[in-house]
């Protein structure tokens, strides 16, 4: 099964922190904060088999932000979705990379389910960053590639 | 790129040594910042002991302590050390830190803390590193915000502060927060100075959450890498 990413602030998944104030069966609050729904959906970007889009694809999500920073992301295996009984929807994304829209998909999420998916990120997921010269280097090479519209080499000034 | 898997560490953690002699050759960059060694840098005393050299341009140094507490003294270059603070804008630090407690921060996303934050570094200078400093280390502070404030204060352009950047940096490296040593890792990244290598080797190797010490893998190559 594919793996699914989302990005997050990545000190708000170190689960070692919040460990010691955990009940065995929960999970910290914080991480939550990062999962911000929209009509009950959560955005998501299935990532290759061989993980050769996962830096193409925090670009693509940070070139919606302010401003080119460094980037954190969750990944975690879309077979847990079913488990925590969470629909995966193949909808198109819309940022300003036109390559890496379709590997977007939308998670149909309750509460509960919210909660679920956070503690199987914790338990079977894993974390990273894509530090913010590298991303500048993603731009760059992007905007050369006309994988994004040259506009937005107006975020390396 | 590094991912990192959640797993507990087994790591344990020895007490924290910085390579005091790599840091030093060849920098003429954070000379008055060298040889910092504290347990407990939340400890009021370290921040007003940093406080004291990011305004005198003294050296600190560790004093040997048979309880194994830490404590600093300053060696000034002039026989006078100046601590003094600005009140009034230590009083609009504490605030703007402690309004920010509010706010959630995400990456690359400006926030009311920030901006007020950038506002105050690029007004005030040297003399809000100081007030900020002395605000970081007082014990008060959340550690979300100290993350945030890390990031934006290492990434603002200015020559003549980056000595007290570079030493709150420095400082934070070690704190006992994870949140805010991912802030100094990534505001050593923002720095982007070789010189920077053996204080997060130093860092890695007492780092005990997996993810931070993968993150420092990071930082770590970006510094090596060809100029």
């Amino acid at each position: 099964m594919p793996l699914f990413l989302r990005t997050v602030r990545q000190n708000r998944w170190l689960r070692d922190e919040a460990a010691p104030f955990l009940a065995a069966d929960d999970v910290p609050a914080d991480p939550l904060g990062d999962l911000l729904t929209q009509q009950n959906f959560l955005s998501v970007w299935e990532v290759a088999p061989d993980r050769s889009n996962i830096e193409r694809i925090v670009r693509a999500v940070a070139l919606g932000r302010h401003e080119l920073a460094n980037m954190g992301y969750v990944l975690f295996d879309s077979a847990l979705l079913p488990e925590a009984g969470i629909e995966s929807l193949e909808n198109r994304g819309d940022s300003p990379d036109e390559g890496a829209n379709p590997w977007h998909r939308d998670l149909r999420v309750s509460g509960k389910k919210l909660v679920a998916l956070t503690k199987a990120i914790l338990q079977g997921g894993e974390s990273g960053t894509v530090l913010k010269l590298r991303l500048r280097q993603l731009v760059e090479e992007g905007v050369q590639n006309s994988e994004i519209p040259e506009k937005y080499r107006a975020k390396l000034s | 790129m590094t991912v990192e898997r959640f797993e507990q560490s087994a790591s344990t953690s020895p007490e924290f040594v910085l390579p005091q002699t790599d840091e030093r050759a060849g920098t003429d960059l954070a000379p008055d910042v060298v040889g910092v060694r504290l347990a407990r840098p939340g400890l009021f005393i370290a921040g007003l002991v940093l406080s004291a050299a990011l305004t005198t341009g003294g050296t600190l140094v560790e004093l040997a302590d048979p309880t194994r507490r830490r404590r600093v003294d300053v060696v000034a270059e002039s026989s006078t050390v100046d601590t003094e603070i600005d009140g009034a804008l230590l009083n609009e630090v504490c605030e703007l830190f402690e309004q920010g407690a509010a706010e959630f921060f995400h990456d690359g996303m400006q926030s009311n803390f920030s901006r007020t934050l950038l506002r105050m570094l690029a007004m005030r200078g040297q003399a809000a590193f100081r007030a900020i400093a002395e605000y970081l280390f007082s014990g008060n502070a959340k550690p979300d915000v100290v993350s945030e404030g890390l990031r934006w204060l290492a990434d603002f352009n200015d020559a003549s502060t980056l000595t007290q950047r570079w030493a709150i940096l420095q400082q934070t490296l070690k704190d006992r927060s994870p949140r805010v040593r991912d802030g100094a890792i990534l505001g050593f990244a923002a720095l982007d100075d070789p010189r920077a290598r053996p204080l997060l080797v130093g860092a890695r190797q007492l780092e005990q959450i997996a993810e931070l010490r993968a993150l420092i893998d990071q930082v770590v190559a970006q510094l090596e890498r060809p100029r």
